[in-house]
Protein backbone atom coordinates (compact mmCIF):
# COMPACT_ATOMS: atom_id res chain seq x y z
CA UNK A 1 0.00 0.00 0.00
CA UNK A 2 1.34 3.53 -0.47
CA UNK A 3 2.36 5.20 2.24
CA UNK A 4 -0.55 7.45 3.80
CA UNK A 5 1.23 10.30 3.87
CA UNK A 6 3.93 10.59 1.38
CA UNK A 7 6.62 12.80 2.93
CA UNK A 8 7.94 16.10 1.14
CA UNK A 9 6.72 18.85 -0.64
CA UNK A 10 5.15 18.22 -3.75
CA UNK A 11 7.55 19.45 -6.75
CA UNK A 12 5.25 18.37 -9.54
CA UNK A 13 1.72 18.37 -9.80
CA UNK A 14 -0.53 17.62 -12.93
CA UNK A 15 -3.93 15.96 -14.19
CA UNK A 16 -5.13 15.81 -17.75
CA UNK A 17 -7.72 14.03 -19.49
CA UNK A 18 -7.60 11.01 -21.17
CA UNK A 19 -10.12 10.02 -24.17
CA UNK A 20 -10.56 6.63 -24.70
CA UNK A 21 -8.59 6.55 -27.95
CA UNK A 22 -4.89 7.39 -29.27
CA UNK A 23 -4.73 10.84 -28.07
CA UNK A 24 -5.96 10.39 -24.64
CA UNK A 25 -2.37 7.90 -24.79
CA UNK A 26 -0.34 10.80 -26.51
CA UNK A 27 -2.00 13.12 -23.09
CA UNK A 28 -0.32 10.36 -21.15
CA UNK A 29 2.64 10.48 -22.61
CA UNK A 30 3.17 13.87 -22.94
CA UNK A 31 2.19 14.29 -19.24
CA UNK A 32 4.40 11.92 -18.61
CA UNK A 33 7.62 14.18 -20.90
CA UNK A 34 6.71 17.00 -18.26
CA UNK A 35 7.22 15.11 -14.96
CA UNK A 36 10.47 14.07 -16.25
CA UNK A 37 11.24 17.60 -17.19
CA UNK A 38 10.21 18.65 -13.73
CA UNK A 39 12.40 15.62 -12.36
CA UNK A 40 15.22 17.13 -14.12
CA UNK A 41 14.81 20.81 -12.91
CA UNK A 42 14.15 19.73 -9.29
CA UNK A 43 16.33 16.73 -8.59
CA UNK A 44 19.82 16.51 -8.23
CA UNK A 45 20.01 13.17 -9.35
CA UNK A 46 16.54 12.38 -10.95
CA UNK A 47 15.53 8.72 -11.89
CA UNK A 48 17.52 7.23 -15.25
CA UNK A 49 15.63 6.48 -18.60
CA UNK A 50 14.85 2.87 -17.22
CA UNK A 51 13.04 3.85 -13.99
CA UNK A 52 10.91 6.37 -16.55
CA UNK A 53 10.35 3.64 -18.94
CA UNK A 54 9.28 1.30 -16.38
CA UNK A 55 7.07 3.95 -15.04
CA UNK A 56 5.68 5.21 -18.52
CA UNK A 57 4.97 1.31 -19.14
CA UNK A 58 2.57 0.71 -16.23
CA UNK A 59 1.04 3.95 -17.09
CA UNK A 60 0.00 2.46 -20.50
CA UNK A 61 -0.87 -0.49 -19.05
CA UNK A 62 -3.24 0.70 -16.56
CA UNK A 63 -4.52 3.15 -19.19
CA UNK A 64 -4.96 0.35 -22.01
CA UNK A 65 -7.44 -1.60 -18.76
CA UNK A 66 -9.04 1.03 -18.57
CA UNK A 67 -9.68 2.30 -22.40
CA UNK A 68 -9.84 -1.68 -23.68
CA UNK A 69 -11.68 -2.93 -20.64
CA UNK A 70 -13.63 -0.56 -18.50
CA UNK A 71 -15.86 1.45 -21.36
CA UNK A 72 -15.54 4.37 -19.60
CA UNK A 73 -15.46 7.51 -21.41
CA UNK A 74 -12.64 10.20 -20.59
CA UNK A 75 -10.33 9.28 -17.68
CA UNK A 76 -8.61 11.73 -15.58
CA UNK A 77 -4.49 10.74 -14.71
CA UNK A 78 -2.88 13.11 -11.66
CA UNK A 79 0.66 12.97 -11.69
CA UNK A 80 2.46 14.08 -8.53
CA UNK A 81 6.04 14.67 -7.88
CA UNK A 82 7.50 14.24 -4.64
CA UNK A 83 10.98 14.37 -3.41
CA UNK A 84 11.14 10.38 -3.24
CA UNK A 85 8.21 9.12 -5.38
CA UNK A 86 6.09 9.98 -8.57
CA UNK A 87 2.93 8.81 -8.19
CA UNK A 88 -0.30 8.83 -10.69
CA UNK A 89 -3.69 8.09 -9.82
CA UNK A 90 -6.29 7.80 -12.67
CA UNK A 91 -9.53 7.73 -12.15
CA UNK A 92 -12.46 6.59 -14.39
CA UNK A 93 -16.40 5.88 -14.19
CA UNK A 94 -16.14 2.75 -16.32
CA UNK A 95 -17.03 -0.76 -15.33
CA UNK A 96 -15.15 -2.35 -12.00
CA UNK A 97 -12.02 -3.77 -12.91
CA UNK A 98 -11.91 -7.96 -12.65
CA UNK A 99 -9.48 -9.68 -11.91
CA UNK A 100 -8.82 -13.13 -13.16
CA UNK A 101 -9.99 -15.72 -11.81
CA UNK A 102 -7.30 -16.90 -8.83
CA UNK A 103 -6.86 -13.70 -7.72
CA UNK A 104 -8.88 -11.71 -5.53
CA UNK A 105 -9.72 -7.77 -6.94
CA UNK A 106 -7.66 -6.07 -4.40
CA UNK A 107 -4.79 -8.57 -4.20
CA UNK A 108 -2.66 -7.13 -6.72
CA UNK A 109 0.66 -8.13 -5.30
CA UNK A 110 -0.10 -11.57 -6.25
CA UNK A 111 0.86 -12.44 -9.52
CA UNK A 112 -1.11 -15.39 -11.35
CA UNK A 113 -0.09 -18.47 -12.81
CA UNK A 114 -0.69 -17.75 -16.70
CA UNK A 115 -0.02 -20.19 -20.06
CA UNK A 116 3.59 -18.77 -20.75
CA UNK A 117 2.17 -18.60 -24.57
CA UNK A 118 -0.81 -16.70 -23.75
CA UNK A 119 -1.09 -13.44 -25.86
CA UNK A 120 -3.43 -11.64 -23.02
CA UNK A 121 -3.42 -11.06 -19.44
CA UNK A 122 0.06 -9.97 -18.48
CA UNK A 123 -1.02 -5.46 -18.35
CA UNK A 124 -1.82 -5.76 -14.75
CA UNK A 125 1.21 -7.99 -13.63
CA UNK A 126 3.71 -6.12 -15.87
CA UNK A 127 2.55 -3.03 -14.16
CA UNK A 128 3.09 -4.23 -10.62
CA UNK A 129 6.51 -5.47 -11.78
CA UNK A 130 7.39 -1.75 -13.11
CA UNK A 131 6.34 -0.07 -9.99
CA UNK A 132 6.65 -0.42 -5.97
CA UNK A 133 2.73 -0.39 -5.45
CA UNK A 134 0.01 -0.74 -7.55
CA UNK A 135 -3.92 -0.31 -5.67
CA UNK A 136 -7.22 -0.40 -7.06
CA UNK A 137 -10.28 0.62 -6.02
CA UNK A 138 -14.03 1.07 -6.65
CA UNK A 139 -16.03 3.82 -4.56
CA UNK A 140 -19.29 3.18 -3.43
CA UNK A 141 -19.79 6.15 -6.39
CA UNK A 142 -19.17 3.89 -9.17
CA UNK A 143 -15.58 5.02 -9.48
CA UNK A 144 -12.64 3.39 -10.50
CA UNK A 145 -9.54 5.14 -9.18
CA UNK A 146 -5.46 3.23 -10.06
CA UNK A 147 -2.77 4.49 -8.04
CA UNK A 148 0.95 3.89 -9.30
CA UNK A 149 3.50 4.52 -6.98
CA UNK A 150 7.52 4.40 -8.00
CA UNK A 151 10.33 5.56 -5.58
CA UNK A 152 13.90 6.50 -6.36
CA UNK A 153 16.67 7.66 -4.01
CA UNK A 154 15.69 10.94 -2.99
CA UNK A 155 18.67 13.57 -3.97
CA UNK A 156 21.29 14.38 -1.44
CA UNK B 1 3.08 2.33 -35.35
CA UNK B 2 4.17 1.67 -39.13
CA UNK B 3 5.11 -2.30 -40.34
CA UNK B 4 7.63 -3.19 -43.07
CA UNK B 5 8.56 -6.19 -44.63
CA UNK B 6 11.03 -7.57 -45.98
CA UNK B 7 11.56 -11.08 -47.17
CA UNK B 8 15.10 -12.46 -48.17
CA UNK B 9 15.72 -14.41 -50.86
CA UNK B 10 16.24 -17.66 -48.55
CA UNK B 11 12.57 -16.98 -47.25
CA UNK B 12 13.44 -15.14 -43.77
CA UNK B 13 10.77 -12.27 -43.19
CA UNK B 14 12.33 -9.33 -40.93
CA UNK B 15 9.79 -7.24 -40.14
CA UNK B 16 10.72 -3.40 -38.96
CA UNK B 17 7.91 -1.98 -36.34
CA UNK B 18 8.47 1.63 -36.23
CA UNK B 19 6.75 4.02 -33.27
CA UNK B 20 4.84 2.44 -30.63
CA UNK B 21 3.87 -1.26 -30.31
CA UNK B 22 0.91 -0.87 -27.59
CA UNK B 23 -2.28 -2.00 -27.62
CA UNK B 24 -3.92 0.59 -30.34
CA UNK B 25 -1.22 -0.85 -32.74
CA UNK B 26 -1.12 -5.17 -31.50
CA UNK B 27 -4.11 -6.49 -33.88
CA UNK B 28 -2.43 -4.91 -36.35
CA UNK B 29 1.04 -6.45 -35.91
CA UNK B 30 -0.86 -9.09 -35.18
CA UNK B 31 -2.22 -9.41 -38.33
CA UNK B 32 0.57 -8.65 -40.23
CA UNK B 33 2.85 -11.45 -38.64
CA UNK B 34 0.07 -14.03 -39.37
CA UNK B 35 0.08 -12.83 -42.78
CA UNK B 36 3.55 -13.42 -43.40
CA UNK B 37 3.75 -16.55 -41.89
CA UNK B 38 0.54 -17.42 -44.70
CA UNK B 39 1.95 -16.20 -47.37
CA UNK B 40 5.01 -18.60 -46.97
CA UNK B 41 7.59 -16.96 -44.66
CA UNK B 42 7.85 -19.67 -41.41
CA UNK B 43 10.96 -17.72 -40.38
CA UNK B 44 10.73 -14.34 -39.03
CA UNK B 45 13.21 -12.00 -37.69
CA UNK B 46 11.28 -8.82 -36.25
CA UNK B 47 13.39 -5.76 -35.84
CA UNK B 48 12.73 -3.95 -32.61
CA UNK B 49 14.99 -0.98 -33.58
CA UNK B 50 12.38 1.71 -34.13
CA UNK B 51 10.11 0.75 -31.78
CA UNK B 52 9.91 3.53 -29.26
CA UNK B 53 7.31 1.52 -26.79
CA UNK B 54 6.11 -1.81 -25.81
CA UNK B 55 3.14 -2.90 -23.94
CA UNK B 56 1.62 -6.56 -22.64
CA UNK B 57 -0.05 -6.06 -26.25
CA UNK B 58 2.67 -5.61 -27.96
CA UNK B 59 3.80 -8.70 -26.13
CA UNK B 60 0.82 -10.56 -27.12
CA UNK B 61 1.31 -10.00 -30.97
CA UNK B 62 4.95 -11.08 -30.54
CA UNK B 63 3.50 -14.33 -29.42
CA UNK B 64 1.06 -14.38 -31.97
CA UNK B 65 3.16 -14.52 -34.21
CA UNK B 66 5.30 -16.95 -32.38
CA UNK B 67 2.64 -19.38 -31.96
CA UNK B 68 1.73 -19.09 -36.29
CA UNK B 69 5.76 -19.69 -37.11
CA UNK B 70 5.99 -22.28 -35.12
CA UNK B 71 2.84 -24.15 -36.62
CA UNK B 72 4.54 -23.58 -39.63
CA UNK B 73 7.52 -25.52 -37.98
CA UNK B 74 9.21 -21.97 -38.61
CA UNK B 75 10.40 -19.79 -35.39
CA UNK B 76 10.20 -15.96 -34.28
CA UNK B 77 12.79 -14.56 -33.34
CA UNK B 78 13.72 -10.72 -31.85
CA UNK B 79 17.04 -8.53 -33.32
CA UNK B 80 17.72 -5.00 -31.67
CA UNK B 81 15.54 -4.97 -28.77
CA UNK B 82 15.32 -1.26 -26.78
CA UNK B 83 16.12 -1.46 -23.48
CA UNK B 84 12.34 -0.89 -22.59
CA UNK B 85 11.95 -3.78 -24.71
CA UNK B 86 14.11 -6.00 -22.69
CA UNK B 87 12.85 -4.74 -19.55
CA UNK B 88 9.24 -5.09 -20.40
CA UNK B 89 10.24 -8.81 -21.90
CA UNK B 90 12.07 -9.78 -18.66
CA UNK B 91 9.44 -8.84 -15.91
CA UNK B 92 6.64 -11.07 -17.93
CA UNK B 93 9.76 -13.88 -18.45
CA UNK B 94 8.93 -14.13 -22.03
CA UNK B 95 12.62 -13.37 -22.37
CA UNK B 96 12.83 -17.39 -21.76
CA UNK B 97 10.67 -17.77 -24.60
CA UNK B 98 11.81 -15.34 -27.39
CA UNK B 99 15.68 -15.98 -29.20
CA UNK B 100 17.17 -12.40 -28.68
CA UNK B 101 20.38 -10.67 -31.05
CA UNK B 102 21.57 -7.39 -31.19
CA UNK B 103 21.56 -7.32 -34.78
CA UNK B 104 19.06 -8.60 -37.78
CA UNK B 105 22.38 -9.76 -39.45
CA UNK B 106 23.38 -11.67 -36.41
CA UNK B 107 19.76 -13.59 -36.13
CA UNK B 108 19.78 -13.60 -39.78
CA UNK B 109 22.71 -15.71 -39.83
CA UNK B 110 21.58 -17.58 -36.78
CA UNK B 111 19.07 -19.20 -38.97
CA UNK B 112 21.28 -20.74 -41.24
CA UNK B 113 23.84 -21.84 -39.11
Amino acid sequence: MPDPEPAGETLFAETCRVTPDASGVEAIHAALDRAWRAMDDALACPPDPLWRMLFATAAGEIAANIITHAGAGTATLALCLRPDRLTAIFRDHGAPYVAPPDLEADDLDAPHEMDALSEHGRGIDLARAALDTLTYTRTPHGENIWTLEKRFAPSP
Amino acid sequence: MDATIDTQQNGIAVVAFTGRLDFLSAASARGRLADTVAQGSRRLVVDLGETTFIDSSGLGALIGGLKAARKAGGDLRIARPTEQARAVLALTSLDRVFRFYPSVTEALADYDA
